[in-house]
């Protein structure tokens, strides 16, 4: 709902401030209200088929919001061929909206041609990457755009890994062209998981690679985090995505929240306490206000309840009914 | 870090992980053992924190998929049968909106009335087809964006022709071309109303046998649902079907004009996408390539609404 902004110089993909997911509960919130938020982010997935209300409500959101694609089946980790057809289908839904870009996960989700609906950890050794890399360049030819690669959160990794996932994602976008989405909730999650430093995997990625950035919230299990995108983003998430900024610039950033979900006006309040961290790495020089539609830590502009669209709304990201949602968290 | 000289390959890895995941009787050492556990959470924990995750995603999805079959079952019930048909049949879609379309086919192959007697079972099975139907129209094709059906000869669907048999031969001859949002259902039990209270958060009482005919479409992006008489149903599935308006109301037993009086009613309801004429004849190769002359055609519809701003993505 703001105005265009300036292009990164590095990524060449513009830097729309700070977003939302867009899920199906508050698609008849956003077509009544036009909530101020910079961008929204769709689960391709969910509209790459639909004909019915989440296509037409995001079509006319499309029309005043841009609009970036999140995916989680093309599987860019897996051993399959690439299904081409999914991909046509990617490409025609990025034509339409246009889409600002498109990402997914660097993972596998299935093999023998079963989908585990899974974000799955690949081993990080010389010929994943060089499979992953080849598989980026046929998208990214398809796709006639760049591809944006998420980090996702793992809770197992490899024994035969020869390098750490910070290796392997700075290399995969030298030896690719690809971008990366750093997903900083991800990072905290994996790194309890798997006992490496967060900040060092921040500090060694190339930060002029990073396209996006996405924040969301964890359960702590105690052994264990899970990545659950169902609560508030947690205090070490957010110190680590002042460290990503202060290293990145300004980047686009977009609050995931896909179970319990909250109402709209909510969402927008969490979505604003990121702006303190984006001023402070650039602050105003003349006073000008931010560009951002996103009101400040605490000025959350109040509205009023979401009416769920359509049919049985439930929390989640994957539309998968008439207003029903399931979550794939990424 | 690993040492690659006995290191499994990509594929390997993804086969022997997938089959872990997938398989709940599957042994599981083959994966665990590619996976490097710490003191605070073993291989075989790491693998198990998957294993659920998968699972409880997918039955969560299925529960959202059938609520009205879950209310039915109750909540350990339908996770059983869903469960069993995730294992049966896992799979292959690339988006979890379609993770049920053989959840109605896997009820029906392994219902425990080998002879198909017990009228609860098809309510069970009717019910998860219901449901299904019900989230393909929703979020399929339908005719929002399309214009009026007009005929093609008189800018409107005709009345039938009572006494004029030339007129009522060529219109017995079209084809009857339904909208992608049509559905038409042969049910045990009136599953319509059972799911609508579901979702309205009311407790309907349990179904009971009573054969229905129902018709599912949607307009204005709402999904409609009704009951028809068996002889109109007969003559939506055989329209459905590809049938000719001649075949279909001969299938249907119906009178000429009792039937194209349903025509009628339903092209008011936007069920109907277009009147097409018969194929041609067979013809020689030297004069195939004539197209054959479409009927009434429904023309897009003007947009009200000029392109906004796009924002910075242009």
């Amino acid at each position: 709902m703001t105005g265009p902004r300036p292009e990164r110089d590095a990524t060449g993909l513009p830097n729309l401030g700070l977003g939302l997911g867009l899920r199906s509960p508050h698609l008849a919130y956003v077509l009544a209200e036009w909530p101020q938020v910079d961008w929204f982010e769709i689960i391709s997935e969910n509209f790459m088929d639909s004909g019915g209300y989440p296509r037409h409500a995001l079509d006319r959101i499309a029309e005043r919001y841009p609009i970036v694609m999140h995916g989680v089946s093309l599987s860019i980790g897996g051993s399959d061929p690439l299904d081409m057809d999914y991909l046509a289908r990617l490409r025609a839904l990025a034509d339409s909206l246009p889409a600002a870009w498109v990402s997914d996960h660097v993972c596998w989700t299935g093999v023998a041609g079963l989908n585990t609906h899974e974000l799955l950890p690949i081993p990080f050794t010389e010929e994943s990457l060089r499979h992953v890399a080849r598989r980026v360049e046929v998208v990214q030819d398809v796709l006639q755009r760049p591809l944006v690669l998420e980090n996702p959160s793992t809770y197992a990794s490899f024994a035969h890994s020869a390098m750490t996932e910070w290796e392997f994602l700075g290399r995969l976008c030298e030896e690719s062209g690809c971008l990366l989405l750093l997903d900083v909730n991800n990072v905290v999650v994996s790194a309890f998981n798997h006992g490496f430093d967060p900040d060092e995997y921040v500090r060694a990625l190339p930060h002029d690679r990073i396209a996006q950035i996405h924040l969301a919230g964890h359960a702590d299990h105690g052994t264990h985090r899970i990545d659950t995108h169902d609560r508030p983003v947690p205090d070490s998430v957010w110190d680590l995505y002042g460290r990503a900024i202060a290293l990145a610039g300004p980047t686009p950033t977009l609050l995931e929240w896909d179970d319990r979900l909250p109402a709209f006006p909510d969402l927008l309040a969490e979505l604003a306490k990121a702006r303190p961290y984006v001023e402070a790495r650039h602050p105003a020089t003349d006073g000008a206000p931010a560009a951002s539609g996103v009101a400040a830590s605490g000025g959350a502009p109040a509205f009023g309840g979401v009416t769920a669209a359509g049919g049985v709304t439930v929390a989640g990201g994957v539309t998968v009914a008439g207003g029903v949602t399931a979550a794939t968290h990424g | 870090m690993g040492d690659a000289a006995d290191a499994p390959t990509l594929t390997d890895v993804q086969h022997r992980l997938q089959y872990a995941l997938l398989d709940p009787g599957a042994p599981a050492e083959q994966a665990e053992a590619m996976l490097a556990g710490t003191p605070e959470l073993s291989a075989a924990r790491r693998l198990e924190i998957y294993r659920n995750g998968c699972r409880n995603r997918q039955l969560e999805t299925m529960a959202h998929l059938h609520p009205a079959l879950r209310h039915l079952l109750g909540d350990e019930l339908f996770d059983d049968f869903a469960s069993g048909y995730l294992e049966a049949r896992p799979s292959r879609a690339y988006t979890m909106a379609r993770l049920d379309e053989g959840f109605a086919g896997y009820l029906s192959a392994g219902r425990p009335d080998s002879d198909g007697s017990q009228a609860w079972v098809d309510i069970l099975i009717d019910l998860a087809r219901y449901e299904r139907a019900f989230a393909e129209v929703y979020d399929g094709p339908g005719t929002e964006q399309d214009g009026p059906l007009t005929d093609l000869l008189t800018g409107q669907v005709p009345e039938w022709p009572a006494g004029r048999p030339a007129l009522a031969a060529a219109l017995g001859e079209r084809r009857i071309v339904m909208a992608p949002c049509v559905r038409s259902l042969r049910v045990g039990a009136a599953v319509h109303e059972y799911h609508a209270a579901v979702r309205g958060g009311t407790n309907p009482p349990p179904l009971t046998p009573q054969p229905t005919y129902l018709a599912l479409w949607r307009r204005d992006y709402r999904v409609r649902v009704t009951a028809l008489a068996p002889q109109a149903h007969a003559l939506l599935e055989a329209l459905l079907g590809g049938a000719a308006f001649r075949e279909a109301r001969a299938t249907a037993a119906l009178e000429p004009a009792v039937a194209w009086g349903h025509v009628r009613e339903w092209s008011a309801c936007g069920w109907i996408s277009a009147f097409t004429e018969p194929p041609p004849p067979p013809q020689t190769p030297e004069t195939s390539e004539t197209p054959a002359t479409p009927g009434a055609r429904r023309e897009p519809a003007a947009s009200s609404t000029p392109p906004a701003p796009h924002g910075s993505t242009q």
